[in-house]
């Protein structure tokens, strides 16, 4: 039998059953929908999630914390985090000949930050001078701290654009007076915009001062809680850590057999643990994709059955007049296939509708990968493949006496 | 050579607590261009051996040979290419696809042939048994002779050797059965061969051989001699 044929026969026999075709549409659509939007939702989350790692060790870059252990799915450290000094990072800042520059860091956590009435949730987070440089992130307007200002522990300000927003509103922020608690900032930059980071929290709603600030006016301590160093992209990260943590156990004190009670940190690291921590988009969401997928082929392959048997009569004709085993065959996996490619196409449309929804809405960002849409048309078409099997199976075995009687 | 050579075919049925043997010991032979109406009581194996005939079933033993060849030897394949070539198919309940227009019904045994021209065939064949002008009506909008003589033009689409009828006008009235009757002669004449099953006695006078079967074998088989014309019978009917 021809090909075309083929294909003639299977629509006109879908056009003549339009409910049950329409619930096999269904079946797919709900499935095939949902593997697309989770494939572009789990694609774009973590292309997103990478491309802040790479901001956040652009060049290269080691991590420095207190505390030992690991911070995520080994024991935490019971060491104490009051032992890494400011004189700790300058010694490594002289010492260790391929870093070059580092920043401190001491951070108040969430603050109330007021100005004039207005009052808002704020992270406060203490950074040396050396932030710009190696975050890669300043100040867009007025300016970043200086030297002067961390060695004076000055009591000045810089903001990100969502506390700009809360609490100026179109005011012009530079040079105002805000509150943080108790104790008077001067504004004097705000900071490069940056989004929403990988934990969900958003970036712009920060406050940066010098850390010096943090220690001394805001929690009264003597140690800061990590720094981020930046090292010759030339020289050898791994070299450099081994160095750096030789370093501190000898300022440290630590003898042979004690644990650290500071961890570094590499981008491989962390490029590892995101890439294992990814698993709501990773695994999750596409398992729970593929039972819904499973799913509506199993709709499709039962409805199918019950169009083999409600078509015996049918289809013990077209043997009797000349239907050959594959002829039978290929009607009904044609059939099949015609509908869940088609529930396919409008999934695919459903899926970019869904998709323009959450971009809108600013749930998620993502780009559109319009191979993904590919991949759910082949699965959609492969699922009405494996769906009219059995049907197609037990069709071509029907004898054409007992379907004719 | 015949074009139908059937010799010592058995064809038995089980049931629980029961054995019917609805082909018992059956030798027949058919030649080309014969018209043979089959007459038995109901259960004799009349439907089983055109069954047979159609190598829609295969004998559990005895030989077929249809234009010389064994059909027990071919594949399912094989046969069905053979039905889709060689024989056309008639029922009493006329099994056409419901919701699918006449046309579509006729071009059923055409789709799983290499004929290109479909429609044309189709409706060609519609023509000779005179529903030209019913090409996109569905069953459900056509009288019962209507249906059947949609079911002869599926059964004549593919311009097979063999035409087996089955109580062709078992559901029909009596105009509609003799003009089904009519048609069949038609053919026959042209030189298909028929094998027609009826339990009317008036029907098989026009046929030119009568073969009877009982309890699954043949009890008699004779010439027709007092043939009659389906065409005139129709006139006779009409003038009363
Ligand atoms: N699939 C089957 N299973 C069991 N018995 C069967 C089967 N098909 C036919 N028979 C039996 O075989 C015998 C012959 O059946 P067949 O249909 O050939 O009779 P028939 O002469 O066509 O009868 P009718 O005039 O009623 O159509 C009957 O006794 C019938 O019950
Ligand atoms: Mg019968």
């Amino acid at each position: 039998m021809k090909i075309s044929r083929a294909i003639t026969s299977s629509l006109r026999a879908l056009t003549r059953h339009k409910l049950r075709t329409f619930l096999m549409m269904l079946g797919t659509l709900i499935g095939v929908t949902a593997l697309t939007v989770v494939m572009v939702l789990g694609r774009g989350t973590q292309d997103a999630v990478m491309q802040q790692v790479e901001r956040m060790f652009s060049g290269s870059s080691i991590i420095l914390t207190s505390g030992s252990g690991m911070r995520r799915g080994g024991p935490h450290g019971s060491g104490p985090t009051t032992t890494l000094l400011p004189a700790d990072i300058e010694a490594i800042e002289e010492e260790v000949p391929a870093v070059l520059v580092a920043d401190r860091l001491q951070g108040l956590g969430r603050s109330e930050v007021a100005f004039e009435g207005a009052a808002a949730d704020v992270r406060v987070l203490g950074h040396s001078q050396a932030s710009p440089e190696v975050w890669n992130r300043g100040a867009n307007r007025g300016s970043y701290f200086s030297e002067a200002d961390v060695a004076t522990s000055a009591r000045v300000a810089v903001a990100g654009t969502t506390v700009v927003r809360t609490l100026f509103g179109d005011l012009d922020p530079i040079g105002q007076q805000i509150r943080i608690g108790t104790v008077p900032f001067e504004v004097i930059g705000v900071l490069e915009p940056f989004g929403i980071d990988p934990h969900g929290l958003d970036k712009d709603n920060e406050i940066h001062v010098p850390y010096t600030t943090v220690m001394r006016r805001l929690r009264n301590v003597d140690y800061i809680a990590a720094s981020k160093i930046l090292v010759d992209p030339d020289a050898d990260l791994d070299a450099t850590a081994a160095a750096i943590e030789e370093l501190l156990r000898a300022r440290h004190g630590l003898a042979a057999g004690e644990p650290n009670d500071f961890r570094l940190i590499t981008p491989t690291q962390v490029r590892e643990m995101i890439a294992s921590s990814n698993s709501t988009f990773g695994v999750f969401l596409p398992i729970v994709a593929l039972i819904a997928i499973i799913a509506g082929g199993a709709v499709v392959a039962n409805l199918m059955l019950l169009s083999v048997n409600e078509r015996r009569f049918e289809i013990g004709l077209r043997k009797a007049v000349g239907a050959r085993t594959r002829d039978v065959w290929w009607q009904f996996l044609l059939e099949s296939t015609a509908v869940t490619t088609v529930g396919g196409l409008l999934a695919i449309g459903l899926a970019i509708l869904t998709l323009g929804f959450i971009r809108i809405h600013g749930m998620a960002d993502f780009v559109f990968p319009w191979a993904v849409t590919l991949v759910g048309l082949g699965v959609a078409v492969l699922v009405g493949l494996a769906a009219g099997v059995l049907p197609a199976r037990r069709a071509a075995r029907t004898d054409p006496i007992d379907a004719l009687r | 050579m015949s074009m139908i050579e059937m010799d010592g075919v058995c064809k038995r049925y089980r049931k629980e607590d029961y054995v019917v043997d609805a082909l018992d010991d059956v030798s027949l032979s058919i030649d080309h261009g014969e018209f043979v109406a089959i007459r038995g009581p109901s259960g004799s194996g009349k439907s089983t051996l055109l069954n047979v005939l159609g190598t829609l079933d295969r004998p559990d033993r005895g030989s077929y040979r249809l234009n010389g060849r064994d059909v027990s030897t071919f594949s399912a394949d094989e046969l069905a290419a053979l039905r889709n070539r060689k024989i056309g198919f008639v029922f009493q309940s006329f099994h056409l696809l419901p919701r699918t227009t006449a046309i579509e019904n006729v071009e059923l045994p055409l789709i799983y042939s290499d004929r290109s021209d479909i429609s044309d065939l189709a409706r060609r064949a519609l023509a000779r048994v005179g529903l030209a002008d019913r090409a996109s009506h569905e069953p459900g909008e056509l009288s019962g002779g209507q249906q059947q003589r949609v079911a002869i033009a599926r059964a004549l689409v593919n311009d097979p050797d063999l035409i087996l009828a089955d109580e062709p006008s078992g559901n029909l009235d009596s105009r509609s059965g003799l003009e089904i009757l009519a048609t069949l002669q038609d053919l026959n004449v042209e030189g298909v061969t028929v094998v027609l099953v009826t339990h009317d006695a008036e029907l098989a006078r026009m046929a030119s051989r009568r073969v009877e079967i009982v309890d699954g074998r043949i009890r008699s088989d004779e010439p027709v001699t007092d043939r009659r014309d389906a065409v005139a019978a129709l006139a006779a009917v009409a003038e009363a």
